[in-house]
């Protein structure tokens, strides 16, 4: 009973109350996210439409192998994130620290590529400005939308890190007791979303102008 | 292993497989060249792994429908922001492409070059 009360917050009488209102928060909060990330699509998708050409050159030079293994890291640490998540549910305690740990592992994981692709896109002169490497001006717009948008997503990423991390860490020292915690489920629901951002995201980014 | 763990495993794992084959297909349409045809196949296999994710790691499938509400409600404002920009940003390059000298909608997105 103890432990319960940790876990139950104000205003809430009931457990089953709370775990209903934070997963429905989370998911309005995940729903205001898809538009956020989908005004920049938009974005992208205007340009790409007024220069079909020109993005395909551009995103051709795109390191599609660090995006490729990057997609299957991300998507490996969904997998983790949702195992986690359930084994939190069937109070399977060790598991769930395991995994938590090994998303975050994974997690960063990612960033660490990110920041290998990123230093070999400014090698390559791809950050927009008056060294720009390639000719056609709107090849700069796309390489600005590559950057805020992948920008954007290792932001949300690093917080969906600090999340995980507290949980794992937390849980492993008993300050937050993951059974029936609707903060796992609602860590591991954002967790999903910057994985789905970046599935979206990759072909638009990286399999342009590879035929 | 007990069998709940193996059973959490199983799901899971089976979501995570097809993830990875899906992701190993888009990479191989990529280099096919079928012209128009290859951003379609690759936004319909992104689409196909966004629902995996959603419905079986996100659990939307056996979410209660308030819940379903709230995720149809982004997808549907979202429709409606790309739609009712598309409709502009599409036609005016259409009238563009019609009459050259004219200098009409958003300079900005006109052809760059």
């Amino acid at each position: 009973m103890i432990a319960r009360a940790k876990v139950l917050q104000p205003p809430w009488k009931e457990l089953s109350r709370q775990r209903e209102g934070a997963t429905f928060g989370i998911w309005i909060f995940l729903a205001s996210e898809l538009l956020f990330f989908g005004s920049l699509l938009l974005l992208y998708t205007a340009y790409r439409v007024a220069n079909p050409d020109v993005f395909i050159t551009a995103g051709r030079e795109t390191d599609l192998w660090y995006g490729t293994v990057n997609t299957a890291v991300l998507m490996t640490s969904s997998l983790t994130m949702a195992v986690a998540a359930q084994a939190a549910e069937a109070d399977m305690r060790h598991l769930t620290i395991w995994c938590l740990g090994a998303t975050v592992v994974l997690g960063l994981m990612f960033l660490v590529f990110k920041g290998f692709e990123y230093a070999e896109d400014i090698e390559k002169n791809l950050v927009p400005g008056a060294n720009f490497a390639l000719k056609e001006p709107a090849t700069q717009i796309f390489f600005a939308l590559y950057w805020i948008m992948t920008g954007i997503h290792a932001i949300h990423l690093s917080i969906g890190l600090g999340l995980v991390g507290r949980l794992a860490v937390f849980g492993a020292l008993r300050g937050v007791q993951l059974r029936e915690n609707p903060q796992v489920e609602v860590t591991a629901l954002y967790w999903h979303l910057v994985d789905v951002i970046w599935i979206i995201l990759y072909p638009l980014i990286y399999l342009m102008g590879r035929s | 292993m007990s069998a709940q763990t193996y059973a959490i495993w199983r799901k899971n794992g089976l979501v995570w497989l097809a993830l990875l084959v899906l992701l190993g297909l888009t990479f191989g349409a990529a280099h096919i060249p079928l012209g128009g045809l290859n951003v379609v196949i690759g936004l319909a296999i992104a689409g196909i792994k966004v629902a995996l994710v959603v419905v079986i790691f996100m659990g939307l499938g056996h979410s209660p429908s308030l819940i379903r509400l709230a995720a149809a409600a982004g997808v549907f404002w979202l429709t409606i922001l790309f739609v009712l920009t598309l409709t502009d940003v599409v036609t005016s390059r259409q009238f563009q492409n019609a009459h050259p000298q004219t200098k009409g909608g958003e300079q900005s997105l006109s052809r760059n070059r």
